[in-house]
């Protein structure tokens, strides 16, 4: 079992101040899985992956991704593991086209540079922008300025960045945020298909999008793990529907 | 990275600029004592401008500390120079070393902090040089500065003599024209969008796995590096160097210019130091506080045209947008 483990965190913890933004959560993720995390706002989702990307020191507990210690890690040095994330708020290079984004992305794979040769001639990153802008069908808009295109085409932006670093792990922060439903469609149907490349932890607010993609499901609630299991389970587990809809009302949805 | 201007715009410029260079490497025979002199000053300041512009248009940080090192080069110059009794490629090669070493350190501490803090921390340290140059007076002549003589350069079997205003002109002109050329090419490398990278949004750029401290580090000592070299050529072309050099207001200089020029490119700092330059003799010459409409000049660019007069040219204007915040 513990081979098969891509990342594993054991007692993970985040206090602010006093309060346990991610309270001891042990979480296990397989190879190969597309893992959804779902739960309320502020059940600290966003902080958990906060956590395993390196933004965040957590105030206790470890992070192993194959079965190394990254815990406290600065957050390049894990991207350079093989992790890679989107943020729930679109983050690009929005001054630079579609294809200057996924250059940066793809140019990274390497470790060194060489300062005076140009990188346009770097024939194995160019070749690895043109497989991107083809997998995310953003050929037709390569060289477009990314401020200039709709929410719906820069959060695809910040998909093809993460996956061009070729990630073991991809972290997707709640991708379909602020997408007609139409457009959160087409996400789920990417994510479904970035599956075969890499292993996906996706946090959701729409249940939907979850059910319909993810292997298993974790239920945040008050930054610990409340419940886990698959769609099924977790659709019918009375628990998740009480603290889940509970915190839908309240939230006035 | 310049998005590339409408096809007959590019072409024009680059025509332009062509003729310009032309005009450069037949200048000390086209121009009268006066404006050699003047056009050597200019491609002096304007590589300053354009080393700034390495960590300012490219990397998206505001340094008023640049002219450390532009006083750094001058004084390693000088005192190589004066004390040392060494050849001019030894002072030179002093004053690379001086510069960069100086802007290792003072990047170290300064790259670790961003934004308002970062441009504070490097007024701070060009307040400190400015003072210890100051101070210690029976080194750098303080105020009053110090003058020194410019051995024969040798150049193979040839022995050239500063003090022939053309050899002077020449070694000016192809220093600045090889430094122009490595920055090229550096803004072309991997390293140059690493730079812009940062200066779009550094956070993404970490989170891909670049270690962006590394690489503002980088292009705070490859500007230091340049700004130093600008200061050697002063040192060389003027024989002198002074405290004054290494005031704040002298980076302030710089920042203008090349935001004037237009920031985030090389070739515009250059352009905006010999506008700006000329505009202030000019009026200088007519209107005692003619400061008073340097600064509305600069104003009303940074209004009408925020990419400087290189945007202008190139046809992206005021419409913002297409470089993103900087």
């Amino acid at each position: 079992m513990a081979a098969d483990l891509l990342l594993e965190t054991r007692g993970l913890s985040k206090a602010f101040g006093g309060l346990m933004a991610v309270d001891r959560v042990d979480f296990a993720l397989a190879r190969e899985e597309l893992r959804a995390v779902i739960g309320p706002n502020g059940a600290g989702k966003t902080t958990f992956f906060n956590l395993i990307s390196g933004l965040l020191r957590p105030t206790a507990g470890h992070i192993l991704f194959r079965g190394e210690d990254i815990t406290g890690l600065p957050s390049h040095r894990v991207a350079r593991t093989g992790i890679a994330r989107t943020l729930q708020m679109t983050s690009i290079f929005a001054g630079m086209t579609v294809r200057e984004n996924i250059w940066m992305a793809a140019q990274r794979r390497r470790r060194f540079y060489n300062p005076l040769m140009p990188a346009s001639r770097m024939a194995d990153v160019r070749q690895r922008v043109d497989e991107v802008l083809g997998l995310l069908r953003l050929v037709d808009i390569a060289d477009e300025v990314a401020a200039n295109l709709s929410h719906g085409h820069q959060r695809l932006i910040e998909i093809g960045i993460a996956i061009s670093t070729n990630p073991q792990l991809l972290l997707l922060d709640e991708p379909t945020s602020g997408l007609s439903a139409e457009e959160s469609a087409e996400v789920a149907a990417l994510v479904k298909h970035l599956r075969r490349l890499c292993t996906i932890i996706l946090v959701e607010h729409k249940m939907d999008v979850v059910m319909g993609i993810a292997d298993r499901v974790t239920v945040f609630a008050e930054g610990r793990v409340f419940a886990e299991g698959s769609p099924e389970e977790i659709s019918n587990h009375r628990g998740v529907q009480e603290i889940y809809l509970g915190a839908r009302d309240a939230s006035g949805r | 990275m310049a998005r590339p201007a409408p096809g007959g715009r590019l072409r024009a410029i680059q025509i332009a600029g062509g003729v310009v260079l032309l005009f450069l490497c037949a200048a000390p025979y086209l121009l009268g004592t006066y404006f050699r002199v003047f056009v050597t000053e200019m491609l002096i300041w304007g590589l300053f401008a354009m080393a700034f512009d390495i960590i300012y248009g490219y990397t998206g940080m505001l340094s008023f500390g640049q002219s450390t090192f532009f006083g750094a080069g001058a004084y390693a110059v000088g005192l190589t120079l004066v004390h040392a009794g060494s050849g001019v490629w030894l002072a030179l090669g002093a004053a690379l070393l001086v510069s960069l070493v100086l802007a290792a350190v003072i990047g170290y501490f300064a790259v670790k902090v961003s934004g308002h803090y970062f441009v504070i921390i490097t007024v701070v340290f060009s307040l400190v040089f400015f003072r210890l140059t100051l101070q210690y007076k029976a080194v750098t002549g303080g105020d009053d500065g110090l003058s020194f003589q410019i051995p024969a350069l040798n150049v193979g079997p040839l022995a050239l003599s500063f003090y022939n205003p053309v050899v002077n002109y020449y070694f000016v002109f192809a220093v600045v024209l090889l430094s122009f050329l490595v920055c090229f090419l550096v803004m072309q490398s991997p390293w140059g969008r690493i730079f812009v990278s940062i200066r779009e949004n550094e956070h993404r750029a970490r989170l891909i796995g670049y270690n962006v401290e590394r690489y503002k580090l980088l292009a705070f000592m490859l500007s230091g590096l340049f700004a130093g070299v600008a200061g050697a050529l002063y040192a060389l072309t003027f024989r002198y160097s002074n405290a004054a050099l290494l005031h704040w207001t002298v980076s302030g200089q710089g920042v203008l210019w090349a935001i004037v020029g237009g920031a985030g490119t090389l070739v515009g700092p250059f352009l905006g130091t010999g506008l700006m330059v000329s505009f202030t003799d000019y009026i200088g010459f007519w209107f005692e506080n003619y400061q008073i409409l340097v600064g509305a000049v600069i104003i009303l660019m940074v209004i009408v045209a925020p990419r400087g007069i290189l945007g202008v040219l190139m046809g992206e204007g005021g419409k913002g947008g297409t470089s993103g915040g900087r």
